[in-house]
């Protein structure tokens, strides 16, 4: 009887004892919380990292959703000052991962609109990198404006699956195409390799835009434009070392380049049918191929245009 | 979406001052990303086309055709007639060449008529079509002069060299027996790309 009174003693007091070591666990990451809020406050983001960093791999923050929120927000403040301008900022990404991390736990309602908030920051600022990125760009950066955009969707899509970023999506590709096609305008020399790799990546961005939007008009009218203006760069190259089967070649890929001009110019006419730049194109595509009557066509259209003053 | 700054990690002050900023940066990434190109889109290159190719043929029927002995002295003499654009694109790219030992001379005229007072031509390219055509021709005829044309039935006409419209691309038929009978030897590499040079 003794002994089972005893163990029934021992019992309570191992509860005591756990519950205890729980409630001391949770005050002491409380604490921790408490103090890297302090350093916050006081704009260590630094130290305020060094004080919950450390901590979190603790039972009672590990699983702590505020704990994360804190975190995330320390992350996401020194990725402001200190790596804004760098893509690949490890704290912009560790930033993002400690408030997804938070948000599955299932925070408080206050903390969960701040989340949600946090992370539709550090979102954008990664679609704000990919727009600066192409504002600067340089040749081969494609890949990293494209990383920086996928970032983007992939970060809008975890907070809203449904969510629909094609049409900015198609606005990269679409800028992409322009920026490569800018680079071939500034290329010095006889650079032909360079010239037909970036003549190559634009009109695969452009494609890739108008998989994304197919009715855009500037998306078909700059494909057409990158097309023809391709041609005529080859026929620039033309002078008095050309010989008669270089010219015939030359015409040759010259008018496939034309005829794959004069498609999307086109289909950007039946959009904008009174738009002066796409008569003129399809004017101008239809004379370097040969077809007077088309282009006189288009000639006429034009002038009836300039007849109503537009 | 509403960006929030917590309120425990942020003074009062600070909240509402980078509320403030918060909303104008926002609001201007999406317009310059809505509004339109960063950069500006390419341009159409208005470069004349048919001029690049004309020109190059032009210098070819005149590098690559046989004239008479006695045209060989002097320059090279080539008029173009009502098309300033070929007449620029031969002067950038053509005028310091020669052909043979002669110096290419390159004339620009508006009319055929302007050329009367102006001499001999070894090649002329006019525009002209239908009567003026056939005028041209007479004037010059049974003179070593290879008039090069651009019109339909010009050979008939009295043109020795017409370019015509093939599948799309810029080609020439030739009337290589009179133009031989003037005394001027169509080249083989000259006849081998014409389209139509049994005439």
């Amino acid at each position: 009887m003794k002994q089972g009174m005893f163990q029934v003693q021992c019992g309570r007091w191992a509860l005591v004892f756990v519950l205890s070591l729980g409630i001391t666990q949770a005050s002491f990451g409380q604490a921790v919380v408490e103090r890297a809020m302090a350093f916050g406050q006081a704009g260590d983001w630094d130290e305020a990292l060094q004080t919950l960093l450390p901590q979190m791999t603790t039972t009672a923050l590990q699983s702590d959703a505020h704990s994360w929120y804190v975190l995330g927000f320390i992350q996401k403040e020194l990725y402001k000052t200190t790596e804004r301008n760098d893509a690949d900022s490890p704290f912009r990404l560790e930033a993002v991962s400690s408030l997804q991390r938070a948000w599955e736990l299932g925070p408080s309602r206050d903390d969960a609109t701040s989340i949600k908030a946090a992370l539709d920051f550090l979102t954008r600022s990664y679609l704000l990198d990919a727009i600066d990125r192409v504002d600067g760009f340089t040749m081969d950066s494609d890949g990293e404006v494209l990383a920086l955009f996928g970032r983007y969707e992939a970060l809008v899509k975890t907070m809203d699956p449904t969510a629909d970023v094609s049409v900015q999506k198609a606005d990269v590709y679409r800028y992409l195409g322009l920026a490569n096609g800018q680079l071939i305008n500034g290329l010095e020399g006889a650079q032909l390799e360079e010239e037909q790799t970036l003549f190559d990546r634009s009109v695969s961005h452009y494609e890739a835009a108008l998989k994304l939007t197919p009715g855009n008009y500037s998306g078909l009218y700059n494909l057409a434009i990158t097309q023809y203006n391709q041609g005529v760069r080859q026929l620039k190259r033309i002078d008095h070392e050309t010989s008669m089967f270089e010219l015939m070649e030359i015409q040759d890929t010259c008018v496939a380049l034309f005829e794959q001009a004069l498609s999307p110019m086109e289909s950007a006419h039946k959009l904008k049918p009174e738009r002066f730049e796409t008569l003129k194109g399809l004017m101008t595509i239809h004379y370097a191929l040969n077809q007077p009557e088309a282009s006189e066509r288009y000639r006429r259209m034009l002038d009836g245009l300039n007849g109503k003053g537009r | 979406m509403r960006f929030e700054i917590p309120s425990a990690l942020l003074s009062k002050r600070t909240k509402v001052r980078l509320s403030w900023l918060w909303f104008p940066l926002v609001a201007l990434a999406a317009l310059a990303w809505a509004a339109g190109p960063l950069i500006q889109g390419d341009k159409l290159d208005n470069t004349d086309t048919q001029a690049i190719m004309k020109a190059n043929f032009l210098f070819h029927f005149s590098a690559s055709n046989e004239w008479p002995a006695e045209t060989k002295t002097g320059p090279f003499r080539m008029a173009v007639v009502g098309n300033e654009r070929l007449f620029q694109e031969l002067i950038d790219k053509y005028a310091l060449k020669s052909i043979g030992v002669q110096p290419l001379e390159i004339v620009s005229f508006d009319t055929d008529n302007d050329m009367q007072e102006e001499g001999f031509f070894h090649l002329i390219y006019s525009e002209s079509a239908g009567a003026e055509l056939e005028e041209l021709a007479s004037q010059w005829k049974g003179q070593p002069v290879l008039l090069v044309t651009d019109t339909e039935s010009a050979l008939e006409r009295g043109s020795l060299i017409n370019f015509v419209a093939v599948d799309r691309r810029l080609r020439y038929e030739i009337n290589a027996k009179e133009a031989s009978k003037k005394g001027v030897l169509i080249g083989s590499r000259i006849l081998s790309w014409a389209v139509n040079s049994g005439k």
